[in-house]
């Protein structure tokens, strides 16, 4: 009976009720009940429009909402290391021009990190492994670094983030050190990690980047290594792959 | 811009509200806001033309949030918890405080309102936030959500329950209420005709 009587003061506080049904439940209440029921029906209409406040959709987060769904609108080729064709050897040659343009000896790679390719197929199209987690664990034995990676499912930017997913490796140099690249989508935005051996001029520039002159978001020193997450969206959580206890992290302002 | 994008546009306000008052993270809620576009996009084809966009577009909005805030174990609530400290605030003295003048009761609260909103479960902030901001019916929401009407009135009811009596605990800690005449009539009062809000 009371539950009852909670349901239907909820609904004629909320308007649910017919015309003949408000009418009928009006004529039961005294002066002080209609007077404290209407004063429940201000009390939500407040919260409202507490609610409503500042809480537009920004302008810049509309522009890179639109700019996002422009790029999932373009005709897109099925991603995978075995998808080769004319896209991939143009992705590959506009990688290899814009790294040119950083470098003074061509061999030496960028000396600012950026994150070139702009979609999830393109940045998968350049793995030189099959995307598991032991291909990847063997690659950085085969080139020399000793990292314990943990399977990228596991890590807590996987429960916060949607589309997490591990694309895959390559080998690279920056500033003429080799590094590793793990290649990662997160959110339909590419992401890649990027590690190098302390003491190396990778390193540097590693460092340097995530000082605003490139897309390092934030690094982490692992071991004796220094790892970056590279991309435009923001994937801090990426660095939690290796299971070595992270020494510091720092974040790009 | 073509029709669907003009659509979104013409909400998006309203859209990206309803996200960030159900994560309560800037960026989350833009990367949400824009996960939830491109599934609204993908799914195009299933939106009759003519039939409630808004309706359509929540129920997406509705489970990007519910995946976005899974991880902090805010999911819809067992309905068989009773939460007892709750059941009795329309009882408490001060609620006449609260009734005197909400809007000015909810000022003098500040940001504690919307602590005290995300302290609520995400079905209860879903149906609030439907039914209050954006003016959803009863079985519009049910619609959205794809559950029974008196399940939608149970998150509403405890909701609503649970945020008045947070808002009136800190209420009463900062001193914001005095003890004010209780609005119902004590049992054992002179009261002869009874009334229709009475047990």
């Amino acid at each position: 009976m009371n539950r009852d009587m909670d349901r239907l003061r909820q609904a004629y506080i909320d308007g649910e009720l017919s015309a003949s049904e408000t009418a009928a439940f009006e004529a039961r209440l005294t002066p002080e009940e209609k007077a404290r029921l209407a004063s429940e029906m201000q009390f939500e209409i407040a919260l409202a429009d507490r609610l409503r406040e500042d809480a537009g959709c920004p302008e810049d987060a509309w522009r890179r909402t639109q700019g996002r769904l422009s790029q999932y609108r373009a005709p897109r080729r099925r991603w995978g290391r075995y998808a080769l064709g004319l896209g991939t050897v143009a992705a590959a040659a506009s990688l290899a021009f814009v790294l040119a343009s950083y470098i003074p000896v061509w061999d030496e790679g960028p000396a600012v990190i950026v994150l070139e390719e702009r979609t999830i197929d393109e940045l998968a199209a350049t793995s030189m492994i099959v995307a598991d987690h032991d291909s990847a664990q063997g690659f950085l034995r085969e080139h020399g670094f000793d990292l314990e990676l943990v399977p990228v499912d596991t890590l807590g930017i996987s429960r916060v983030h949607f589309g997490v997913q591990f694309l895959g490796a390559r080998r690279a140099t920056i500033a003429g050190s080799p590094v590793i690249e793990l290649l990662y989508a997160c959110c339909d935005y590419p992401e890649k990690v990027v590690v190098a051996e302390q003491g190396t001029r990778a390193a540097e520039v590693i460092g340097r980047s995530a000082s605003g002159e490139g897309e390092v978001q934030a690094t982490r020193t692992v071991g004796r290594y220094v790892a970056g997450v590279v991309g435009t969206h923001r994937a801090h959580g990426l660095l939690d792959v290796f299971s070595e206890e992270p020494v510091l992290t720092a974040y790009a302002l | 811009m073509d029709e669907f994008e003009e659509k979104l546009s013409k909400h998006r306000h309203e859209f990206f509200r309803f996200i960030l008052r159900n994560v309560w993270d800037s960026g989350m809620a833009e990367d949400v806001f824009s996960s939830a576009v491109l599934a609204a996009y993908d799914n195009r084809h299933k939106y009759t033309p003519g039939s409630n966009f808004r309706a359509w577009m929540y129920r997406i909005l509705t489970n990007k949030c519910f995946v976005a805030n899974r991880d902090t174990n805010r999911a819809f609530e067992n309905l068989d918890d009773v939460n007892e400290k709750y059941v009795a605030v329309e009882d408490s003295v001060e609620y006449g405080d609260l009734l005197r003048d909400p809007r000015e009761f909810l000022e003098h609260c500040g940001d504690e309102v919307f602590k005290a909103f995300r302290g609520l479960s995400t079905g209860q902030r879903t149906c609030i936030l439907l039914r209050d901001v954006e003016r959803f019916s009863y079985q519009e929401i049910a619609e959205i959500l794809e559950m029974p009407v008196g399940t939608v009135m149970t998150h509403l009811a405890r909701g609503r329950k649970k945020l008045r009596g947070d808002l009136l605990e800190y209420a009463r800690e900062k001193g914001l209420v005095r003890s004010y005449p209780r609005l119902r009539p004590k049992p054992g009062d002179n009261d002869s005709q009874g009334s229709a809000m009475s047990s």
